[in-house]
Protein backbone atom coordinates (compact mmCIF):
# COMPACT_ATOMS: atom_id res chain seq x y z
CA UNK A 1 0.00 0.00 0.00
CA UNK A 2 2.59 2.31 1.11
CA UNK A 3 4.87 0.91 -2.11
CA UNK A 4 1.87 2.10 -4.45
CA UNK A 5 1.12 5.78 -2.91
CA UNK A 6 4.97 6.02 -2.37
CA UNK A 7 4.67 5.58 -6.71
CA UNK A 8 1.53 8.04 -7.17
CA UNK A 9 2.61 10.82 -5.31
CA UNK A 10 6.54 10.63 -7.36
CA UNK A 11 4.00 10.32 -10.77
CA UNK A 12 1.92 13.45 -9.72
CA UNK A 13 5.02 15.31 -8.78
CA UNK A 14 6.43 14.49 -12.12
CA UNK A 15 3.34 15.83 -14.18
CA UNK A 16 3.71 18.78 -11.80
CA UNK A 17 7.05 19.17 -13.11
CA UNK A 18 6.50 19.00 -16.90
CA UNK A 19 4.02 21.83 -16.16
CA UNK A 20 5.27 24.06 -13.96
CA UNK A 21 5.93 26.55 -16.85
CA UNK A 22 2.09 26.69 -17.78
CA UNK A 23 1.20 26.86 -13.68
CA UNK A 24 3.83 29.39 -13.10
CA UNK A 25 2.55 31.05 -15.99
CA UNK A 26 -0.95 31.31 -15.06
CA UNK A 27 -0.49 31.65 -11.18
CA UNK A 28 2.06 34.25 -10.98
CA UNK A 29 1.73 35.36 -14.37
CA UNK A 30 3.68 38.20 -16.74
CA UNK A 31 4.96 41.80 -15.11
CA UNK A 32 3.27 44.35 -17.32
CA UNK A 33 3.42 48.29 -17.74
CA UNK A 34 0.62 50.00 -16.18
CA UNK A 35 -0.49 51.05 -19.70
CA UNK A 36 -0.44 50.29 -23.71
CA UNK A 37 -0.79 51.71 -26.57
CA UNK A 38 -2.33 50.85 -30.08
CA UNK A 39 0.20 52.14 -32.52
CA UNK A 40 -1.18 54.21 -35.09
CA UNK A 41 -1.57 52.17 -38.47
CA UNK A 42 1.15 49.45 -37.22
CA UNK A 43 1.96 47.54 -34.59
CA UNK A 44 0.41 47.33 -31.24
CA UNK A 45 3.09 48.15 -28.27
CA UNK A 46 3.69 45.70 -25.78
CA UNK A 47 2.43 45.89 -22.55
CA UNK A 48 5.44 43.64 -20.75
CA UNK A 49 7.26 45.79 -18.62
CA UNK A 50 10.52 42.87 -19.86
CA UNK A 51 12.53 41.61 -22.61
CA UNK A 52 12.03 38.32 -23.52
CA UNK A 53 14.27 36.35 -22.81
CA UNK A 54 16.20 38.76 -20.06
CA UNK A 55 15.39 36.62 -16.68
CA UNK A 56 17.23 40.06 -14.58
CA UNK A 57 14.53 42.31 -15.87
CA UNK A 58 11.37 39.92 -15.57
CA UNK A 59 12.82 39.08 -12.02
CA UNK A 60 12.92 42.51 -11.34
CA UNK A 61 9.56 43.83 -12.53
CA UNK A 62 7.66 40.94 -10.95
CA UNK A 63 9.19 42.29 -8.30
CA UNK A 64 8.15 46.12 -8.96
CA UNK A 65 4.93 45.54 -11.51
CA UNK A 66 1.54 44.97 -11.86
CA UNK A 67 1.18 41.69 -13.28
CA UNK A 68 -1.39 39.71 -15.57
CA UNK A 69 -2.23 36.56 -14.39
CA UNK A 70 -5.05 34.01 -13.56
CA UNK A 71 -8.60 34.72 -15.70
CA UNK A 72 -7.45 37.74 -17.27
CA UNK A 73 -4.69 35.99 -18.79
CA UNK A 74 -6.48 33.70 -20.41
CA UNK A 75 -9.52 35.97 -21.05
CA UNK A 76 -6.54 38.45 -22.84
CA UNK A 77 -4.67 35.21 -24.68
CA UNK A 78 -8.46 34.05 -25.76
CA UNK A 79 -9.59 37.44 -27.21
CA UNK A 80 -6.15 37.78 -29.67
CA UNK A 81 -6.86 34.26 -30.57
CA UNK A 82 -10.54 35.06 -31.82
CA UNK A 83 -8.76 37.91 -33.79
CA UNK A 84 -5.91 36.20 -35.19
CA UNK A 85 -7.38 33.11 -36.30
CA UNK A 86 -11.43 31.95 -37.17
CA UNK A 87 -11.70 29.54 -33.57
CA UNK A 88 -8.33 29.78 -33.08
CA UNK A 89 -8.71 29.98 -29.53
CA UNK A 90 -11.35 27.41 -29.17
CA UNK A 91 -8.84 24.65 -31.19
CA UNK A 92 -5.74 26.35 -29.02
CA UNK A 93 -7.40 25.80 -25.70
CA UNK A 94 -8.95 22.34 -26.57
CA UNK A 95 -5.70 21.12 -27.63
CA UNK A 96 -4.24 22.61 -24.80
CA UNK A 97 -6.03 20.88 -22.92
CA UNK A 98 -5.81 17.68 -24.63
CA UNK A 99 -1.76 17.67 -24.26
CA UNK A 100 -2.26 18.16 -20.84
CA UNK A 101 -4.78 15.35 -19.92
CA UNK A 102 -2.78 12.86 -22.84
CA UNK A 103 0.14 14.11 -21.03
CA UNK A 104 -1.51 13.10 -17.12
CA UNK A 105 -2.37 9.77 -18.83
CA UNK A 106 0.70 8.98 -20.04
CA UNK A 107 2.91 9.36 -16.72
CA UNK A 108 0.27 8.19 -14.30
CA UNK A 109 -1.03 5.25 -15.91
CA UNK A 110 1.89 4.09 -18.21
CA UNK B 1 4.61 -11.00 -36.67
CA UNK B 2 2.28 -8.58 -35.63
CA UNK B 3 2.73 -5.42 -37.93
CA UNK B 4 1.37 -3.11 -36.03
CA UNK B 5 4.78 -4.06 -33.31
CA UNK B 6 6.98 -1.39 -34.52
CA UNK B 7 4.26 1.03 -34.83
CA UNK B 8 4.52 4.19 -32.30
CA UNK B 9 2.16 4.07 -29.62
CA UNK B 10 -0.62 6.49 -30.28
CA UNK B 11 -0.78 8.03 -27.13
CA UNK B 12 2.56 9.67 -28.12
CA UNK B 13 1.42 10.09 -31.85
CA UNK B 14 -1.45 12.33 -29.85
CA UNK B 15 0.56 14.25 -27.30
CA UNK B 16 2.52 15.35 -30.32
CA UNK B 17 -0.45 16.10 -32.32
CA UNK B 18 -1.87 18.54 -29.77
CA UNK B 19 1.10 20.43 -28.40
CA UNK B 20 1.41 20.77 -32.52
CA UNK B 21 -1.57 22.17 -32.88
CA UNK B 22 -1.15 24.58 -30.10
CA UNK B 23 2.27 26.42 -31.47
CA UNK B 24 0.61 26.08 -35.09
CA UNK B 25 -2.27 28.16 -33.54
CA UNK B 26 -0.54 30.33 -31.23
CA UNK B 27 2.40 31.53 -33.96
CA UNK B 28 0.94 34.35 -35.57
CA UNK B 29 1.60 34.60 -39.56
CA UNK B 30 5.35 35.66 -41.01
CA UNK B 31 7.13 35.57 -37.68
CA UNK B 32 9.39 32.61 -38.85
CA UNK B 33 12.20 32.42 -40.94
CA UNK B 34 12.21 34.10 -44.29
CA UNK B 35 7.90 33.30 -44.86
CA UNK B 36 6.83 35.73 -46.46
CA UNK B 37 9.39 35.74 -49.82
CA UNK B 38 8.30 31.81 -49.23
CA UNK B 39 4.59 32.38 -49.42
CA UNK B 40 5.28 34.53 -52.61
CA UNK B 41 6.81 32.19 -54.25
CA UNK B 42 4.17 30.01 -54.22
CA UNK B 43 1.78 32.41 -55.05
CA UNK B 44 3.81 32.89 -58.34
CA UNK B 45 4.16 29.39 -58.86
CA UNK B 46 -0.12 29.25 -58.34
CA UNK B 47 0.26 32.02 -61.21
CA UNK B 48 2.35 29.78 -63.57
CA UNK B 49 5.24 32.46 -63.11
CA UNK B 50 8.48 30.95 -61.81
CA UNK B 51 10.15 33.51 -60.15
CA UNK B 52 13.36 35.60 -59.60
CA UNK B 53 16.17 36.12 -57.13
CA UNK B 54 16.94 40.07 -57.62
CA UNK B 55 20.79 40.45 -57.28
CA UNK B 56 20.72 43.78 -55.61
CA UNK B 57 19.08 44.20 -51.80
CA UNK B 58 16.70 46.08 -50.79
CA UNK B 59 14.28 45.88 -53.32
CA UNK B 60 10.51 46.31 -52.68
CA UNK B 61 9.41 43.10 -54.14
CA UNK B 62 6.47 42.21 -51.67
CA UNK B 63 2.94 41.81 -52.91
CA UNK B 64 1.65 45.01 -51.95
CA UNK B 65 -1.03 42.77 -49.59
CA UNK B 66 1.38 40.62 -47.81
CA UNK B 67 3.21 43.95 -47.23
CA UNK B 68 0.35 45.53 -45.89
CA UNK B 69 0.02 42.30 -43.46
CA UNK B 70 3.54 42.04 -42.82
CA UNK B 71 4.07 45.30 -41.98
CA UNK B 72 1.59 45.10 -38.79
CA UNK B 73 2.56 41.76 -38.08
CA UNK B 74 6.49 41.74 -38.53
CA UNK B 75 7.86 42.29 -34.85
CA UNK B 76 10.93 40.49 -35.30
CA UNK B 77 13.22 43.74 -35.39
CA UNK B 78 11.40 45.09 -32.18
CA UNK B 79 10.79 43.25 -28.45
CA UNK B 80 8.05 46.83 -27.80
CA UNK B 81 6.17 45.63 -30.57
CA UNK B 82 3.55 43.04 -30.80
CA UNK B 83 1.52 41.95 -33.79
CA UNK B 84 -1.32 43.80 -34.18
CA UNK B 85 -4.00 41.18 -34.75
CA UNK B 86 -7.04 43.73 -34.72
CA UNK B 87 -5.33 44.69 -38.53
CA UNK B 88 -5.23 41.15 -39.35
CA UNK B 89 -9.10 40.40 -38.40
CA UNK B 90 -9.73 43.39 -40.43
CA UNK B 91 -7.60 41.58 -43.52
CA UNK B 92 -9.42 38.44 -43.23
CA UNK B 93 -12.77 40.24 -43.19
CA UNK B 94 -11.96 42.34 -46.44
CA UNK B 95 -10.87 39.04 -47.78
CA UNK B 96 -7.73 40.97 -48.96
CA UNK B 97 -6.48 39.35 -51.54
CA UNK B 98 -3.13 39.51 -54.17
CA UNK B 99 -2.52 42.26 -55.96
CA UNK B 100 0.80 42.26 -57.66
CA UNK B 101 0.14 43.05 -61.33
CA UNK B 102 0.59 40.16 -63.89
CA UNK B 103 3.28 42.49 -65.76
CA UNK B 104 5.27 43.45 -62.38
CA UNK B 105 8.77 41.07 -62.17
CA UNK B 106 8.31 38.05 -60.14
CA UNK B 107 10.79 38.79 -57.61
CA UNK B 108 11.19 37.02 -54.42
CA UNK B 109 14.57 36.96 -52.32
CA UNK B 110 14.36 32.80 -51.90
CA UNK B 111 13.75 32.19 -54.88
CA UNK B 112 17.27 31.20 -54.65
CA UNK B 113 15.95 27.51 -53.28
CA UNK B 114 14.92 24.83 -56.24
CA UNK B 115 11.39 24.86 -56.44
CA UNK B 116 9.98 21.05 -55.22
CA UNK B 117 8.78 22.66 -51.84
CA UNK B 118 6.98 25.45 -52.90
CA UNK B 119 5.59 23.25 -56.08
CA UNK B 120 4.21 20.77 -52.90
CA UNK B 121 2.45 23.63 -51.65
CA UNK B 122 0.50 24.55 -54.37
CA UNK B 123 -2.11 21.59 -53.26
CA UNK B 124 -2.57 23.48 -50.04
CA UNK B 125 -2.86 27.25 -51.61
CA UNK B 126 -4.78 26.99 -55.23
CA UNK B 127 -8.40 25.50 -53.81
CA UNK B 128 -7.96 27.64 -50.55
CA UNK B 129 -6.80 30.92 -52.61
CA UNK B 130 -9.91 30.08 -55.47
CA UNK B 131 -12.35 29.51 -52.48
CA UNK B 132 -11.59 32.16 -50.35
CA UNK B 133 -9.52 35.03 -52.29
CA UNK B 134 -7.98 35.49 -49.05
CA UNK B 135 -4.04 36.21 -48.34
CA UNK B 136 -4.75 34.95 -44.40
CA UNK B 137 -6.55 31.95 -44.92
CA UNK B 138 -4.35 31.13 -48.13
CA UNK B 139 -1.64 31.55 -45.59
CA UNK B 140 -2.73 29.22 -42.82
CA UNK B 141 -3.78 26.67 -45.77
CA UNK B 142 0.15 26.64 -47.08
CA UNK B 143 1.25 26.18 -43.64
CA UNK B 144 -0.27 23.07 -43.94
CA UNK B 145 2.48 21.76 -46.34
CA UNK B 146 4.95 21.80 -43.66
CA UNK B 147 2.61 19.92 -41.25
CA UNK B 148 2.70 16.95 -43.79
CA UNK B 149 6.53 17.57 -43.56
CA UNK B 150 6.73 17.71 -40.28
CA UNK B 151 4.83 14.66 -39.70
CA UNK B 152 6.72 12.45 -42.69
CA UNK B 153 9.72 13.58 -40.66
CA UNK B 154 8.83 12.41 -37.19
CA UNK B 155 7.95 8.81 -39.52
CA UNK B 156 11.33 8.85 -40.72
CA UNK B 157 12.82 9.68 -37.93
CA UNK B 158 10.91 6.80 -36.13
CA UNK B 159 12.07 4.32 -38.27
CA UNK B 160 16.03 5.48 -38.93
CA UNK B 161 16.10 5.38 -34.24
CA UNK B 162 14.34 2.05 -34.79
CA UNK B 163 17.04 0.64 -37.37
CA UNK B 164 19.32 1.84 -34.44
CA UNK B 165 18.26 1.50 -31.14
CA UNK B 166 16.16 -1.95 -30.59
CA UNK B 167 14.39 -0.92 -27.60
CA UNK B 168 11.05 0.12 -28.62
CA UNK B 169 10.04 2.26 -25.43
CA UNK B 170 13.63 3.95 -26.17
CA UNK B 171 12.77 5.08 -29.77
CA UNK B 172 9.55 6.28 -28.55
CA UNK B 173 10.84 8.57 -26.54
CA UNK B 174 13.66 10.06 -28.16
CA UNK B 175 11.43 10.20 -31.30
CA UNK B 176 9.02 12.47 -28.71
CA UNK B 177 11.97 14.28 -27.63
CA UNK B 178 12.73 15.18 -31.30
CA UNK B 179 9.64 16.07 -32.49
CA UNK B 180 8.29 18.21 -29.84
CA UNK B 181 12.30 20.47 -29.79
CA UNK B 182 11.52 24.18 -30.78
CA UNK B 183 13.15 23.96 -33.70
CA UNK B 184 11.35 21.26 -35.32
CA UNK B 185 7.82 22.65 -34.23
CA UNK B 186 8.69 26.19 -35.97
CA UNK B 187 10.05 24.49 -38.79
CA UNK B 188 7.12 22.17 -38.84
CA UNK B 189 4.96 25.48 -38.73
CA UNK B 190 6.56 27.68 -41.31
CA UNK B 191 6.51 28.40 -45.06
CA UNK B 192 9.53 27.41 -45.21
CA UNK B 193 11.62 24.36 -46.94
CA UNK B 194 13.71 23.55 -44.02
CA UNK B 195 11.14 20.34 -42.61
CA UNK B 196 10.91 19.40 -45.75
CA UNK B 197 14.22 19.43 -46.24
CA UNK B 198 14.50 17.14 -42.59
CA UNK B 199 12.13 15.00 -43.88
CA UNK B 200 13.76 13.79 -46.88
CA UNK B 201 17.20 13.67 -45.39
CA UNK B 202 16.17 11.36 -42.55
CA UNK B 203 14.56 9.09 -45.48
CA UNK B 204 17.61 8.91 -47.30
CA UNK B 205 19.69 8.01 -43.85
CA UNK B 206 16.85 5.27 -43.52
CA UNK B 207 17.56 4.21 -46.95
CA UNK B 208 20.91 3.72 -46.64
CA UNK B 209 20.36 1.86 -43.14
CA UNK B 210 18.54 -0.87 -44.99
CA UNK B 211 21.39 -1.52 -47.07
CA UNK B 212 22.68 -4.76 -45.27
CA UNK B 213 26.42 -5.57 -45.70
CA UNK B 214 26.40 -8.35 -48.20
CA UNK B 215 23.45 -7.52 -50.39
CA UNK B 216 23.95 -7.19 -53.70
CA UNK B 217 22.23 -3.97 -55.04
CA UNK B 218 20.23 -3.88 -58.14
CA UNK B 219 20.45 -0.61 -60.69
CA UNK B 220 16.86 -0.29 -59.39
CA UNK B 221 17.86 0.60 -55.79
CA UNK B 222 20.88 2.66 -56.96
CA UNK B 223 18.07 4.56 -58.95
CA UNK B 224 15.84 4.68 -56.09
CA UNK B 225 18.98 6.30 -53.69
CA UNK B 226 19.74 8.74 -56.75
CA UNK B 227 16.02 10.14 -56.78
CA UNK B 228 15.77 10.45 -53.47
CA UNK B 229 19.00 12.69 -53.26
CA UNK B 230 17.59 14.02 -56.27
CA UNK B 231 14.31 15.02 -54.80
CA UNK B 232 15.48 16.24 -51.36
CA UNK B 233 18.14 18.09 -53.05
CA UNK B 234 15.60 20.17 -55.49
CA UNK B 235 13.75 20.80 -51.92
CA UNK B 236 16.41 22.37 -50.87
CA UNK B 237 20.05 22.66 -52.04
CA UNK B 238 22.08 21.62 -49.18
CA UNK B 239 21.16 18.30 -49.62
CA UNK B 240 23.36 17.48 -52.51
CA UNK B 241 25.80 16.96 -49.87
CA UNK B 242 24.23 13.19 -49.27
CA UNK B 243 26.31 12.42 -52.51
CA UNK B 244 29.51 13.32 -50.51
CA UNK B 245 27.51 10.72 -47.71
CA UNK B 246 26.66 7.74 -50.43
CA UNK B 247 30.26 8.36 -51.59
CA UNK B 248 31.47 7.53 -48.28
CA UNK B 249 28.84 5.07 -47.46
CA UNK B 250 29.68 2.99 -50.18
CA UNK B 251 33.07 3.02 -49.65
CA UNK B 252 33.25 2.08 -46.26
CA UNK B 253 31.31 -0.44 -47.25
CA UNK B 254 33.25 -1.85 -49.84
CA UNK B 255 35.96 -1.66 -47.23
CA UNK B 256 34.03 -3.46 -44.80
CA UNK B 257 33.33 -6.63 -46.95
CA UNK B 258 36.45 -6.31 -49.06
CA UNK B 259 34.25 -5.49 -52.36
CA UNK B 260 36.02 -2.14 -52.70
CA UNK B 261 35.08 -2.20 -56.75
CA UNK B 262 32.01 -3.25 -56.64
CA UNK B 263 31.35 -0.52 -54.22
CA UNK B 264 32.71 2.05 -55.56
CA UNK B 265 30.60 1.19 -59.40
CA UNK B 266 27.77 1.67 -56.51
CA UNK B 267 29.07 5.26 -55.50
CA UNK B 268 29.43 6.24 -59.23
CA UNK B 269 26.48 5.05 -60.19
CA UNK B 270 24.44 6.83 -57.67
CA UNK B 271 26.69 10.40 -58.15
CA UNK B 272 25.72 10.04 -62.58
CA UNK B 273 22.59 9.63 -62.15
CA UNK B 274 21.91 12.12 -59.78
CA UNK B 275 23.76 14.51 -61.41
CA UNK B 276 22.13 13.83 -64.85
CA UNK B 277 18.74 14.25 -62.98
CA UNK B 278 19.86 17.70 -61.13
CA UNK B 279 21.46 19.21 -64.51
CA UNK B 280 18.48 21.15 -65.16
CA UNK B 281 18.91 22.97 -61.60
CA UNK B 282 22.54 23.65 -62.34
CA UNK B 283 21.65 24.78 -66.51
CA UNK B 284 18.92 27.03 -65.18
CA UNK B 285 21.46 28.58 -62.16
CA UNK B 286 24.10 29.33 -64.40
CA UNK B 287 22.27 30.61 -67.39
CA UNK B 288 20.08 32.80 -64.74
CA UNK B 289 22.74 34.02 -61.94
CA UNK B 290 26.03 32.94 -63.19
CA UNK B 291 26.61 30.24 -60.71
CA UNK B 292 25.67 27.21 -59.76
CA UNK B 293 25.25 28.04 -56.53
CA UNK B 294 22.63 31.02 -56.42
CA UNK B 295 22.64 30.74 -52.52
CA UNK B 296 25.89 32.14 -51.99
CA UNK B 297 24.47 35.06 -54.14
CA UNK B 298 21.72 36.08 -51.61
CA UNK B 299 24.05 35.13 -48.84
CA UNK B 300 26.18 37.98 -50.18
CA UNK B 301 23.43 40.19 -50.30
CA UNK B 302 21.64 39.05 -46.84
CA UNK B 303 24.79 38.65 -44.75
CA UNK B 304 26.41 42.26 -44.44
CA UNK B 305 30.06 41.86 -44.19
CA UNK B 306 30.62 44.37 -40.83
CA UNK B 307 32.63 41.90 -38.73
CA UNK B 308 36.01 42.61 -37.93
CA UNK B 309 38.63 40.69 -40.07
CA UNK B 310 39.96 37.09 -37.85
CA UNK B 311 43.08 36.95 -37.67
CA UNK B 312 44.28 33.36 -39.31
CA UNK B 313 45.23 31.70 -36.18
CA UNK B 314 41.71 32.06 -34.77
CA UNK B 315 40.11 30.81 -37.88
CA UNK B 316 39.11 27.92 -37.70
CA UNK B 317 38.54 27.93 -33.38
CA UNK B 318 36.08 30.70 -34.67
CA UNK B 319 34.36 28.55 -37.37
CA UNK B 320 33.70 25.84 -35.22
CA UNK B 321 32.54 27.90 -32.22
CA UNK B 322 30.10 28.91 -34.85
CA UNK B 323 28.09 26.34 -34.21
CA UNK B 324 27.03 27.11 -31.06
CA UNK B 325 24.14 29.18 -32.48
CA UNK B 326 22.29 26.00 -33.48
CA UNK B 327 22.39 24.18 -30.27
CA UNK B 328 21.45 27.69 -28.89
CA UNK B 329 18.58 27.24 -30.88
CA UNK B 330 17.72 24.08 -29.84
CA UNK B 331 16.95 25.59 -26.71
CA UNK B 332 13.89 27.24 -27.91
CA UNK B 333 14.26 30.14 -30.27
CA UNK B 334 11.64 31.23 -32.05
CA UNK B 335 10.40 33.99 -34.37
CA UNK B 336 13.22 34.79 -37.12
CA UNK B 337 16.70 34.49 -35.07
CA UNK B 338 14.72 35.99 -31.72
CA UNK B 339 12.76 35.96 -29.32
CA UNK B 340 14.98 33.36 -27.16
CA UNK B 341 14.38 31.82 -23.45
CA UNK B 342 15.88 32.93 -20.41
CA UNK B 343 20.01 33.61 -21.12
CA UNK B 344 21.04 31.14 -18.00
CA UNK B 345 18.73 28.45 -19.09
CA UNK B 346 19.93 28.60 -23.20
CA UNK B 347 23.42 28.67 -21.68
CA UNK B 348 23.18 25.66 -19.85
CA UNK B 349 21.18 24.00 -22.29
CA UNK B 350 23.45 24.33 -24.93
CA UNK B 351 26.49 23.28 -22.69
CA UNK B 352 25.09 20.53 -21.58
CA UNK B 353 23.87 18.87 -24.75
CA UNK B 354 27.39 19.23 -26.48
CA UNK B 355 29.01 18.03 -23.38
CA UNK B 356 26.33 14.83 -23.74
CA UNK B 357 26.97 14.51 -27.50
CA UNK B 358 30.46 14.26 -26.88
CA UNK B 359 29.90 11.53 -24.21
CA UNK B 360 27.73 9.90 -26.15
CA UNK B 361 30.98 9.81 -28.95
CA UNK B 362 33.20 8.87 -26.13
CA UNK B 363 31.04 5.66 -25.64
CA UNK B 364 30.77 5.02 -28.80
CA UNK B 365 34.63 4.76 -29.48
CA UNK B 366 34.94 2.52 -26.30
CA UNK B 367 32.83 0.17 -26.94
CA UNK B 368 31.83 -2.12 -30.27
CA UNK B 369 31.20 -0.38 -33.01
CA UNK B 370 27.81 -1.41 -34.69
CA UNK B 371 27.95 -0.46 -38.42
CA UNK B 372 24.08 1.23 -37.84
CA UNK B 373 26.08 3.95 -35.48
CA UNK B 374 29.09 4.40 -37.87
CA UNK B 375 26.30 4.81 -40.61
CA UNK B 376 24.76 7.81 -38.37
CA UNK B 377 27.81 9.55 -37.92
CA UNK B 378 29.03 9.45 -41.71
CA UNK B 379 25.71 11.32 -42.26
CA UNK B 380 26.28 13.79 -39.09
CA UNK B 381 29.91 14.07 -40.35
CA UNK B 382 28.79 14.79 -44.14
CA UNK B 383 26.17 17.60 -42.86
CA UNK B 384 28.56 18.93 -40.51
CA UNK B 385 31.43 19.25 -42.91
CA UNK B 386 29.02 21.07 -45.25
CA UNK B 387 27.96 23.93 -42.82
CA UNK B 388 31.55 24.08 -41.32
CA UNK B 389 32.28 25.30 -45.25
CA UNK B 390 29.30 27.78 -44.86
CA UNK B 391 30.87 29.02 -41.50
CA UNK B 392 34.40 29.21 -43.00
CA UNK B 393 32.55 31.12 -45.77
CA UNK B 394 30.84 33.56 -43.46
CA UNK B 395 33.91 33.83 -41.02
CA UNK B 396 36.37 34.76 -43.89
CA UNK B 397 33.83 36.96 -45.59
CA UNK B 398 33.27 38.82 -42.38
CA UNK B 399 29.07 37.76 -42.69
CA UNK B 400 27.15 38.34 -39.67
CA UNK B 401 25.46 35.21 -40.49
CA UNK B 402 25.01 32.31 -38.17
CA UNK B 403 24.83 28.37 -38.35
CA UNK B 404 20.81 28.35 -37.33
CA UNK B 405 19.55 25.67 -35.43
CA UNK B 406 17.47 24.91 -38.55
CA UNK B 407 20.24 24.16 -41.02
CA UNK B 408 21.03 21.23 -38.52
CA UNK B 409 17.50 20.31 -37.88
CA UNK B 410 18.76 17.12 -40.18
CA UNK B 411 20.85 15.98 -37.60
CA UNK B 412 19.19 16.31 -34.34
CA UNK B 413 18.09 13.52 -34.29
CA UNK B 414 21.45 11.57 -34.11
CA UNK B 415 22.31 14.52 -31.54
CA UNK B 416 19.53 13.36 -29.90
CA UNK B 417 20.38 9.52 -30.07
CA UNK B 418 24.60 10.50 -29.33
CA UNK B 419 22.91 12.88 -25.88
CA UNK B 420 21.02 9.89 -24.63
CA UNK B 421 23.83 7.44 -24.90
CA UNK B 422 26.32 10.23 -23.56
CA UNK B 423 23.66 10.70 -20.39
CA UNK B 424 23.60 6.65 -20.33
CA UNK B 425 26.99 6.16 -19.94
CA UNK B 426 27.48 9.19 -17.33
CA UNK B 427 24.36 7.96 -14.87
CA UNK B 428 25.21 4.24 -15.57
CA UNK B 429 21.37 3.75 -15.71
CA UNK B 430 19.28 1.67 -17.74
CA UNK B 431 18.83 3.73 -21.16
CA UNK B 432 15.26 3.20 -21.13
CA UNK B 433 15.23 5.39 -17.60
CA UNK B 434 17.22 8.21 -19.27
CA UNK B 435 15.37 8.31 -22.35
CA UNK B 436 12.06 8.72 -20.11
CA UNK B 437 14.20 11.22 -18.18
CA UNK B 438 15.04 13.18 -21.89
CA UNK B 439 10.90 12.68 -22.27
CA UNK B 440 9.95 14.33 -19.30
CA UNK B 441 12.52 16.72 -19.74
CA UNK B 442 11.25 18.06 -23.38
CA UNK B 443 7.66 18.43 -22.02
CA UNK B 444 8.90 20.84 -19.33
CA UNK B 445 11.19 22.74 -22.05
CA UNK B 446 7.94 22.74 -24.18
CA UNK B 447 5.72 24.37 -21.56
CA UNK B 448 8.48 26.42 -20.63
CA UNK B 449 9.45 27.93 -24.15
CA UNK B 450 5.38 28.29 -24.76
CA UNK B 451 4.82 29.65 -21.59
CA UNK B 452 8.22 32.10 -21.92
CA UNK B 453 8.64 33.02 -24.75
CA UNK B 454 5.80 32.50 -27.64
CA UNK B 455 3.17 34.24 -25.30
CA UNK B 456 4.93 36.82 -23.67
CA UNK B 457 6.55 37.70 -27.19
CA UNK B 458 3.34 37.96 -29.07
CA UNK B 459 0.47 38.30 -26.30
CA UNK B 460 1.98 40.57 -24.01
Amino acid sequence: MYFYQDIMYKKIALILLCLSPLLFAISIGYPIKTYSQIKKGGFAETRRCFKVGELEQFVKCLTTHERIYGTRLMRDVNRQLFLLFPFGNIIFFAALFGAVLILGLVIFFF
Amino acid sequence: MDPRKNEMRKRYVFLILFLYIVFFIAIPPFQLNDEPDHFQYVYYLAQGIYPKTPLKSGLYVFDPSIKQIYDVVEVASNDHNIPNFQKIQNAVKQMKGFTTFQNNPPLTYQAHHPPLYFISALPFFIPVYRLTGGVIPTYYATRLASTFFYFLAIYFAWLVINKVIKNKKVCEYLVFVFAVNPVTLKMGIAVNPDIASTALALGILFTFLTITANKMLSRKTIFFISILVVVATYIKFQNIVFLLFAFLFFIARGMRTKKLKQNFFYAAQTIVFSLVLLFPWFYYSLTTYHSITPSYIVYALFCTANLSSIPLLRLPFEIVFEFRHAFFHFAGFLGWGEPYPFKPFFWFYSSTFIVLIIMGFVHYLKTKKKVEWQNVLLYCLCVFLFFLGVSATYKINRYSCDIQGRYLLAILLPFIMFGWRGLTYLTKKDGEQVAYGLFLFSLWQYFFILCYVLLPRYYV
